[in-house]
């Protein structure tokens, strides 16, 4: 009877729950409905938030879901996958690494190069070919330009 | 109200005041009157870098709960925490700007204060990036006059000023009670910004994003004031003219209701 009501309590708060706990209860002898309850224990003080915050709580998730609507989960990538498989984190450490940069301002000898990192980095127009689109370089760990090859596109 | 006519000489030049009320309930009977969440994605602020953070040596420790974790020394921001904020930030813009209240965008960051300034000129509203003189906001009746408006909401697309301290007006908003949104670096503080939006604000793809988000955040809350009113102006028209007693704001709630 202890073990019926404390199912009970537990289903208010999660539905699928309740299904899967009264049908072990109907087979249950003396020795599964202990392990029921010892289950609904484990269950019951997680899911215990008190009267009204656990009310709100489960008021702004319904509110939250039926928003996002027609987005389907699966479709959106997580952001712990994207940046996993994002280009910067595949490189690793950045010690001698060849990056494609592309430059977006130049001041008469200065070339500002952004290469897909926070900040953009300015080198030193290269004697050869003075006339460019964008330029291959290799950047060292303190962001310092070693050496730049031109490509024309 | 509607129903009577006893005075029909004054309803009509009066008509846009008698909804104002209801033209300004109405953007907060939905909670995306504007429909900000199709503006931007986690994708999109992924591929903008707003998750890169400084090294984890300028950490402020405020924004701690905001990080997602370190990459080799480079702290990461949680993108989907800044959705959210995001998300809460631009709606709040919109409400503010939809009430026609005055959007004051700051920034002290020399490398964007060109784009900064035209969108806010593009949007109708007020950028400051220039050196911030002391009690812009707190003396502002000496120093511009005894009947001067302060803006209802301050924009921060950085946080910091050039030396690398918290930008005066952060403060300033904050004792003359103007609500501020920001953008937040890894080594801001965000104690004192009503809506952080805890994001890169170095890297030109960002900040462009950033600016174009809230420019089309304002321009399409004033569209949408624009709408309202004119809808309500025809169903008043329509309630004088045709005397009848159906209400408008339940059609409007319909119409209105994409």
């Amino acid at each position: 009877m202890a073990a019926l009501c404390r199912t009970r309590t537990v289903a208010a708060e999660r539905h699928f729950l309740r299904v899967f706990l009264f049908s072990r209860t109907f087979r249950g002898t003396s020795t599964e409905s202990g392990s029921d309850s010892g289950s609904s224990d484990s269950t019951e003080p997680r899911t215990r938030p008190g009267g009204f915050a656990s009310a709100l709580q489960r008021h702004s998730e319904l509110w939250r879901k039926a928003e996002r609507g027609p987005e389907s989960p699966k479709n959106v990538e997580s952001f712990a996958s994207m940046l996993r498989h994002s280009p910067l984190t595949q490189m690793g450490p950045a010690k001698d690494k060849l990056v494609i940069g592309r430059i977006f301002h130049i001041v008469e000898n200065d070339l500002y190069i952004d290469f897909g990192a926070k900040f953009h980095c300015v080198c030193r127009r290269p004697e050869v070919d003075g006339e460019y689109h964008s330029l291959q370089c290799s950047v060292d760990w303190q962001w310092r330009v070693t050496a730049i090859s031109v490509a024309i596109y | 109200m509607l129903g009577s006519g006893p005075d029909p000489a004054v309803s009509e030049p009066g008509d846009s005041s008698d909804f104002s009320d209801e033209i300004l309930n109405e953007p907060l009977k939905h909670s995306d009157f504007f429909n900000i969440k199709e503006l931007f994605s986690v994708k999109s602020l992924f591929e903008a870098r707003v998750h890169l953070g400084h090294k984890a040596g300028c950490r402020h420790r405020f924004m701690e709960p905001y990080i997602f974790g370190s990459r080799l020394d480079q702290d990461i921001i949680d993108l989907e925490q800044t959705a959210s904020h995001l998300q809460l930030a631009l709606n709040f813009t919109a409400h503010v700007a939809y009430r026609k209240g005055i959007i004051l965008f700051v920034s002290r960051n020399r490398q964007f204060s060109h784009l900064i300034e035209n969108m806010a000129r593009d949007c109708g509203e007020y950028a400051h990036t220039r050196y911030f003189k002391g009690g812009l906001l707190t003396n502002a009746p000496l120093l511009f006059g005894p009947t001067v408006r302060l803006p209802d909401v301050i924009i921060f697309l950085h946080t910091l000023n050039n030396v690398f301290e918290p930008h005066v007006a952060v403060r300033d908003a904050a004792k003359m009670n103007i609500p501020t949104v920001g953008v937040v670096d890894t080594n801001c503080n965000p104690c004192l910004i009503t809506y952080p939006i805890p994001g890169n604000d170095d890297s030109p793809p960002a900040v462009h994003l950033f600016c174009r988000l809230f420019q089309t955040t304002v321009i399409r809350a004033k569209e949408k004031r624009r709408q309202v009113e004119a809808l309500y102006r025809l169903h008043g028209q329509k309630g004088t003219q045709g005397q009848e007693s159906a209400n408008p704001s339940s059609r409007v709630g319909m119409s209105l209701s994409l």
